[in-house]
């Protein structure tokens, strides 16, 4: 397979990254392990005129506690998080997401920073991101800001990243919560066809905190905001569970494909989010 | 492929109408849109760059309005094609008054995509031309904010 | 003295001799294949299901760096005219239209070539493709085979009306009289979908053209070397002897790489007018609209019965769509290996099978694993178990009722006259039922529906015809080519044998199992058999490799080649021996004189003698080697029975496998591992028919499923243990007993899992769900019936 003709560019530095995307603007993308933009380049469908690789920009990648955060660098691979103790013992949702993403070789080469500045609406990532509150650390020419998970995705393939910034860090606030994730996998591609991430906390036999996160069932992956509030405050039982799920698909406007109608995903956010509530609470 | 929506401006019909009549603004609000040139009554030439991400495409097509009844309903016919595909379709916009000063605009659409891209990446097509509509809406609503009374 | 007596290489699990190579990278594929001064070719395919080509202009993409030429259907048309069809089904009134390897004026399915372009490299050749501006006007498509037959449907050819390519009847006793007369009647449409073979290594062709010998090599993934010689020959008026088809390693193929394609024709006519190599290679989104898809039928079914379950007539209907032309073998896929096996493994003394082949806005369709007999035997599985159904029968009770009973062999069927050699259709459902422990599995699925679980078990007991031969019958189905098999064997002085064969092998491992053949016929280590094939400069001739033929057909060339062997190196042993051959016996792999065992001769000194041949017996020629030309007396019918058993999540629709029993019976085994290798594999993709793979087209006629991120090929963590056993019921007339195993698992899968389905959701008074069961297909099924 032959992609379009492209410059590549395999920058030392952050900062050079930066001004290389600020030099070429639209007509730049990042390479962050291309398990999605080379497919796309060699169906010829993408044909950005320069790759800027980031895979030798040091410090990108690994996986450090600071302070009470869990962060991750955007280069860290799926396979990365998947097998670490950190990812086990502070945040066990990320970690049964990860397997959850291509197989064995995609993991080992696809980055969790490149799948989310992809926003591909059927990845999974995203669903695990929005349920912890996750930050989005992203550097640009005018320095680093941090995006909250919920302002990240913004339109199916579309992010809140200026073309000239890059994201570097995964922050994950609070570690330790109890999560689960729920997925119907499209059997052709191994995306979600819905997936559902819970993560959640309980204090004195009430749920203190939660977050659910959707993604394969719109264009761009959301929090169950709706479902969130029935529970937040009030005792985990199979009843507010039930009351919660049945919420948990208000407001998402639903894509119909070839492998499932708008109905389906609609009724598929429903059962998944009760089952991933009631793995993450113990009811 | 069906798309829908359905979007709040705050101004009368008329003025609204006005508004997505006008070449100027579609020029502006059309996403991606690079030339927009008459070549009749109520049909323009366009050259397109359109796409989402690094899924990009150049296309070339027509829009033609017709059924014009103002201020309340038209068709829009948008036909174009570019390397990766080809796009063919109606949108049927109806406007109705919210309450005194606002407007709400309406949007069924049918579609005829095509092409390498449909083949490859068929998932993406219905939520990609549903952001670029919501683009297109969002651009008028702020063009219309923007223009003197 | 003791004699070691040769351990016996038939039936032993050895391990594919090919894999090294495979696995270790050094395989020789025809994309690996390298020439000095080699161009690459790339083909502009039409983005449009059916549409008039008004405009091409190819002006830019001919002056774009490295192009060496750029060709359009106007530029081929007298050079090719045509891609040949070679299976001509008589009394059908066949319409065989013009198939341009390029579109001249108009495009008539996603994906047709239109143009092609020839540079320096392949870069080079996409960069150009995209400066070809093609102007179409589109025109109204028909994907659906029902609808193209109808009053008013799009025309796709002007010679061909109602886009009805063919109609082909066979019948046998009076269905219509059994249907009339039955105390029960089911009726059921099947629609058995379209899919797209997928095999590992995509197609693709190096062309070289010698313009001063005008010898054409060209490397292929090819099935049929020698066809694919023929057929190369016929198109583009290259005398035969001056080509050379070579296609040493071969990634799969399923049945697609039986036709020939444009593909390899356009790389062979770029070749010959730049006097360069010419290397062509689908990409994978290319192979799925270039490359023949499979099945895509619809059935209407009527099955007749007594009331206690006996079958007395069957009825069936049936649409094929062959796309927009037909490939090379299309017409007698959906007819005649449909329509002779319809009845299945089931004594049915009616039955009645008329198919109407149709032409739609489609990638043609040719033979996909099972080729017609994966669309019969589900038809007649789902009928059996739908006919219990209603008569509130076990549906294994149904199937034993109706089977053709052991003591009843050869037997033949009513409708069209095949002779099934022999069988024992009770024997593996038996063995299957203890295996899976039916009584208790019975008991469980009650407890599982006490507690509102969705738990479900299906049959399939199955039949095929397949060893396809012979060829007085290849003849009166109207295929152009006899079905025999060819083998040469040669005995090197050394004692080391090389086997030519005529089949093509292309991932199976007969390799393998052709030495284990070659090992205990000449008593010879099977390490010391070289096993040749893929090439036609090396190579007799032969048939090539689909319909379960190569072991069964090419195995038997090589056993009876090896025993001419045999005959002459024993006249040399006894010769060598000094005693007549009359007192010479081949025995545990040497020649022995009677009585005298202890005094004996192997292949190798025999070899040796025949090569320095300073001593011959009287009449006795140099040399040691042999070849034959087999051409069977039958058909050969492996038969089974597979036991599915799943689970439905009530919630999602989503099916579980839980466990998958397998009983087949191919007559004595060369190779166990083989065997299940191919049954691994076959219900693998059987399973995937069942609940996941379709190639989805939308009314215009564009492929949806383009790439494998929406065609769901089966993985490995989609299925479940395979528990598989065998019973073993020798062919009568093969040499060795065998019969074919590649196709088994993929006939037999798809109705097992199906009718476990529909068992599970029997409850609800769910009858029947189409393939594939999708979950959401699933789930609307009990909802709907929940209601």
């Amino acid at each position: 397979m032959y992609p379009a003709p492209f410059r590549y560019h395999a920058p030392r530095s952050l900062d050079e990254a930066i001004r290389l995307l600020a030099e070429h603007g639209d007509e730049a993308k990042i390479l962050a392990g291309g398990h999605s933009l080379l497919p796309a380049m060699r169906l010829r469908l993408a044909q950005p005129k320069v790759l800027v690789d980031i895979g030798r920009v040091p410090d990108l990648s690994g996986i450090r506690l600071d302070g009470g955060t869990l962060v991750i660098g955007a280069m860290t691979t799926h396979r990365e998080i998947e097998r670490s103790s950190a990812v086990k013992e502070r945040c066990p949702l990320l970690a049964e997401v990860a397997p959850h993403i291509g197989d064995v070789q995609v993991r080992h080469r696809g980055t969790i920073g490149g799948s989310l500045a992809h926003a591909d609406p059927a990845s999974d990532w995203p669903a695990a991101i929005l349920a912890l509150d996750a930050g989005l650390k992203v550097i640009g020419p005018n320095g680093e800001r941090t995006i909250p998970a919920r302002d990240f995705f913004v339109d199916v393939l579309t992010t809140a990243l200026a073309p000239d910034e890059v994201l570097a860090e995964i922050r994950i606030p609070r570690p330790g919560r109890a999560g689960a994730y729920e997925k119907a996998r499209n059997r052709a591609s191994g995306f979600a066809v819905v997936g559902v991430a819970v993560a959640a906390e309980q204090q004195d036999g009430k749920v203190a905190s939660i977050g659910i996160g959707i993604t394969g069932a719109a264009g761009r992956p959301a929090r169950a905001e709706a479902a969130e509030q029935v529970l937040l405050g009030r005792p985990a039982s199979p009843d507010t569970l039930s009351e919660a799920a049945a919420q948990a698909a208000v407001g998402l406007d639903c894509t119909p494909d070839l492998h499932a109608s708008a109905e389906y995903r609609r009724h598929l956010v429903q059962i998944l989010t009760r089952r991933a509530l009631s793995r993450a609470l113990g009811v | 492929m069906r798309i829908e929506g359905s979007y709040r401006f705050d101004a009368p019909p008329e003025r609204v109408w006005a508004v997505l009549q006008d070449p100027a603004a579609l020029a502006a609000c059309i996403p991606g849109c690079q030339t927009l040139e008459p070549v009749a009554e109520h049909e323009f030439a366009a050259t397109l760059s359109v796409g989402v991400a690094a899924f990009k495409g150049t296309y070339n097509g027509r829009v033609r309005v017709a059924e014009l009844d103002p201020p309340h309903r038209y068709d829009l016919h948008v036909e174009g094609s570019g390397r990766t595909g080809f796009v063919k379709g109606v949108g049927h916009i109806s406007l109705e008054p919210d309450g005194g000063s606002a407007t709400q605009v309406k949007v069924v659409g049918d579609a005829q995509v095509g092409g390498p891209v449909l083949s490859v990446a068929s998932r993406l097509v219905v939520p990609t031309a549903k952001m670029l509509m919501n683009q297109f809406f969002a651009a008028m609503q702020r063009w219309l904010r923007a223009s003197p009374m | 003295m003791a004699v070691a007596t040769p351990t016996k290489a038939f039936g032993a699990a050895i391990k594919r001799r090919e894999d090294p190579r495979f696995i270790t990278g050094k395989g020789q594929y025809t994309d690996d294949v390298r020439l000095l001064n080699m161009a690459t070719m790339a083909i502009l395919r039409s983005p449009y299901g059916h549409a008039r080509i008004t405009r091409i202009d190819v002006e830019s993409a001919r002056r774009a760096p490295g192009v060496l030429a750029v060709y359009t259907g106007k530029d081929i048309q007298s050079v090719a005219p045509s891609m040949p069809c070679a299976w001509l089904i008589p009394n059908s009134d066949l319409k065989t239209p013009n198939y341009p390897p390029l579109a001249v004026d108009r495009v008539r399915y996603f994906g047709e070539g239109v143009a092609m372009v020839v540079a320096e490299n392949g870069y080079q050749a996409k960069d150009a493709l995209d400066l070809i501006e093609v102007d179409y006007e589109p025109l109204p498509a028909v994907v659906d085979q029902e609808q193209a037959v109808q009053e008013g449907a799009p025309q796709l050819h002007d010679d061909v009306p109602h886009n009805l390519a063919f109609t082909w009847h066979i019948a046998g006793g009076d269905a219509d009289a059994a249907i009339r007369d039955a105390d029960v009647v089911i009726r059921q449409r099947f629609i058995n979908q379209r899919l797209l073979p997928t095999a590992i290594e995509t197609r693709g062709a190096v062309a070289d053209f010698n313009q001063a010998t005008g010898d054409l090599t060209i490397w292929l993934t090819s099935q049929n070397p020698h066809i694919h010689r023929l057929l190369i020959s016929l198109v583009l008026g290259i005398p035969e002897h001056k080509i050379r088809v070579i296609a040493r390693d071969v990634g799969g193929g399923f049945g697609s790489k039986i036709p020939l394609y444009a593909g390899e024709v356009l790389a062979i006519i770029a070749s010959r007018d730049l006097g360069r190599p010419v290397r062509w290679s689908e990409e994978r989104s290319e192979n799925y609209v270039a490359t023949t898809h499979g099945r895509d039928h619809i059935q209407d079914v009527e099955l007749a019965a007594n009331r206690d379950g006996r079958i007395t007539g069957l009825r069936v209907k049936a649409w094929a769509s062959l796309g927009a032309y037909l490939s090379t073998a299309a017409p007698g896929v959906p007819t005649w290996l449909f329509g002779l096996i319809l009845s299945g493994c089931y004594d049915i003394p009616n039955a009645d099978c008329t198919v109407y082949g149709v032409f739609t806005n489609k990638t043609p369709t040719d033979a996909y694993r099972g080729a017609g007999r994966p669309e019969a035997t589900y038809l007649i599985e789902r009928m059996v178990d739908l006919l219990a159904a209603e008569l509130k029968l076990d549906p294994a009770e149904v199937r034993r009722k109706n089977f053709i009973p052991a003591d009843k062999f050869p037997y033949t069927v009513a409708n069209g006259g095949l002779t099934y050699d022999s069988g024992n259709y009770q024997g593996t459902l038996d063995k299957a039922l203890e295996l899976v422990d039916y009584q208790a599995l019975r008991r469980e699925q009650e407890e599982a529906r006490r507690q509102g679980r969705m738990m479900g078990i299906g049959f399939s007991t199955y039949v095929e015809v397949c060893g396809l031969a012979p060829s007085a019958a290849a003849g009166a189905m109207g295929f152009q080519g006899g079905l025999w098999e060819s083998a040469t064997v040669r005995v090197h002085p050394t004692g080391k044998v090389v086997v030519l064969t005529g089949t093509s092998p292309h991932g199976q491992g007969e390799e393998t199992a052709f030495a284990q053949i070659v090992a205990d016929e000449l008593g010879v280590d099977v390490n010391d058999v070289e096993v040749v094939h893929g090439d036609t400069a090396q190579i007799q001739y032969g048939m090539g490799t689909y319909g379960s033929r190569t072991a069964v057909v090419g195995g038997a060339a090589i056993a009876v080649a090896c025993q001419k062997v045999r005959e002459k190196a024993l006249k040399i042993a006894a010769h060598m021996m000094e005693v007549a051959p009359e007192d010479v016996e081949w025995a545990d792999g040497r020649f022995r004189v009677k009585g005298a065992p202890e005094t004996s001769k192997t292949i190798a000194d025999v070899a040796l003698h025949s090569y320095l041949a300073w001593s011959m017996p009287q009449g006795v020629t140099p040399g040691l080697e042999e070849g034959h030309f087999y051409d069977p007396s039958n058909n050969v019918f492996p038969f089974g029975c597979h036991i599915c058993v799943v689970e439905i999540d009530r919630d999602t629709g989503d099916v579980a496998i839980k466990r998958y029993v397998a009983v087949d019976d191919c007559g004595p085994v060369i190779n166990p591992m083989l065997v299940d290798g191919q049954l691994h594999g076959g219900i693998a993709q059987g399973i995937a028919q069942a609940l996941f793979e379709e190639a989805v087209y939308d009314e215009n006629g564009q492929l949806l499923t383009g790439t494998m991120m929406d065609y769901a090929v089966p993985k490995a963590a989609d299925l479940p243990k395979f528990e598989l056993a065998r019973t073993v019921t020798p062919s009568p007339h093969n040499p060795l007993g065998i019969k074919g195993i590649g196709e088994a698992g993929t006939i037999a899968a798809s109705p097992a899992v199906v009718n476990a389905v529909v068992d599970a959701l029997s409850p609800l008074g769910i009858k029947h769900i189409d393939m594939p069961l999708k979950p959401e297909k699933v789930w609307r099924a009990i909802e709907q019936a929940s209601r």
